[in-house]
């Protein structure tokens, strides 16, 4: 309600302010993800974790576009951040719609390569993946007074692609299956070995989704999960 | 004071309604496998609880929704974003998916529009029987009892009811050839007790996954 109240005021001044944008790959991406967060003791280290945003796009309640940060950028969330993304002049007012669209034109909409250690063994990995994916988010709390600024942080959730469930809720974050798929045992785990590998027989679970059989398209899939909005944010993805 | 009653959220204008459900499962006891097999189906049952059904989803976010008690939930890391429940049938069922179609009682529903639905698994989920019988000839007994805690989401449910056109009842169905469609019969019978079982190889995993997707369970208004 504190929230609707200001806004109620800033739409009474009018005038315009500025949206700004960052993304960050938090210490998951930028570092390693620690074996305690894997139910079987795995852990993960990227080297890169390139995401293509092809649009980010800030909405009104009337579902009018009022700023977008134009053509698509990739960004390696590697790389220390938060990273700047840009900044729009809009309308000062309290917003609760923002897209993200992370796109694979030109190149991958999601590249990650890394180092996947569980226990004794380890390999590398080197992914690309091409689905696109709208993503829906709700900021908290997103008012833009005038002649002022507040952010927006794209936040790219890197433990995802090793999750065990689609939409289950208790889904665990585990490693030894995909480690497991390197089937030439060559210490690279690559898609075509993960496309050999059953989602039925591994026992994973895919809800709606039952058209994800293969352990490629599971990860895949999970790659379309991967974005949320100021940390924890959700955002809503239209399958 | 109506207004304010439903600024609080204190007064649902929409009108209700008892709608029956009844649930069934597979037309036929005899499915044909990916192999050449067949399967003949003894005994098939599946169990849940708590039928609930949902209006579409909130979709586009306004400042008119901040202002509102309802907020949509978001699932981690699923993203399964049901509408508010506008329909429900509380209780455990058990249905005979080889019987006749079993009444289960009436949900209480709200006039409007329906998007999803969703059951709840708790302890064994299903029971199926029978015997599998491959291409040359060679038949085993098998005897699935999987267990499941959790809930199946998004069923398809896209539909609206209303008092001046009521439905006859709610169909809940459990398409048992297509749950099935994805276990592996040519597996071993690990424990070598003459009876397929989740016990043995895979059957635990294969069996689980078809009974657990969304899409062998299916929801629709009987007119």
């Amino acid at each position: 309600m504190r929230a609707s109240s200001c806004c109620l005021l800033i739409v009474a001044c009018g005038g315009e302010g500025a949206w700004t944008v960052e993304t960050w790959g938090e210490e998951y991406i930028e570092q390693a993800i620690p074996a305690d967060v894997f139910a079987d003791g795995c852990s993960v280290v990227y080297d890169a974790f390139v995401v293509s945003m092809a649009e980010v796009a800030l909405f009104d309640g009337d579902g009018t576009r009022v700023g977008d940060l134009g053509g698509p950028a990739f960004y390696d969330m590697v790389v220390p951040g938060p990273t700047p993304m840009g900044e729009v002049g809009v309308p000062a007012d309290h917003y609760s719609s923002v897209e993200l669209l992370v796109a694979s034109d030109p190149g991958p909409s999601v590249e990650v390569a890394g180092t996947l250690t569980c226990g004794a063994g380890s390999a590398h990995f080197q992914w690309a993946f091409d689905e696109s994916t709208m993503y829906g988010c709700v900021p908290a709390d997103l008012t833009i007074p005038p002649n002022a600024s507040d952010s927006t942080q794209i936040t790219i959730h890197g433990d995802h692609l090793f999750y065990d469930g689609l939409e289950n809720q208790d889904a665990t974050v585990r490693g030894a299956e995909i480690l497991a798929a390197d089937a030439d045992a060559d210490g690279e785990i690559t898609l075509d070995e993960l496309d050999a590998v059953s989602i039925p027989a591994l026992g994973y679970e895919v809800g709606q989704f039952s058209d994800v059989l293969t352990l490629r398209q599971f990860v895949s899939h999970l790659t379309r999960t991967i974005g949320h909005i100021d940390g924890e944010g959700e955002c809503r993805v239209d399958f | 004071m109506w207004i304010l009653g439903l600024v609080a959220g204190c007064i649902d204008p929409r009108l209700a309604m008892d709608v029956p459900v009844v649930a069934g499962g597979a037309d036929a006891a005899d499915l044909t496998t990916s192999d050449g097999g067949t399967v003949l189906i003894e005994e098939a049952t599946v169990t849940f609880g708590d039928l609930r059904l949902e209006q579409p989803a909130v979709t586009v976010a306004s400042v008119l929704r901040a202002l509102s008690p309802i907020q949509a939930a978001y699932a981690h890391p699923g993203h399964d974003y049901p509408g508010d429940v506008a329909g429900e049938l509380l209780g455990t069922f058990t249905v005979d998916l080889l019987a006749e179609d079993a009444e289960l009682g009436d949900a209480a529903c709200y006039e409007g529009d329906y998007a999803t639905g969703r059951v709840s698994l708790a302890g064994i989920a299903a029971l199926v029987a029978g015997t599998y019988t491959n291409a040359a000839g060679d038949s085993r007994p098998f005897r699935f009892e999987v267990t499941a805690d959790q809930d199946i989401v998004a069923i398809p449910f896209e539909t609206t009811m209303s008092l001046a056109d009521p439905p006859e009842a709610v169909s809940l169905r459990f398409d048992l050839a297509a749950a099935l469609a994805y276990v592996d019969w040519t597996a071993p019978d690990t424990d070598g007790d003459g009876t397929l079982t989740i016990a043995d190889a895979d059957y635990d995993n294969t069996v689980r996954f078809g009974i657990v997707a969304t899409p062998s369970w299916s929801l629709a208004v009987v007119r």
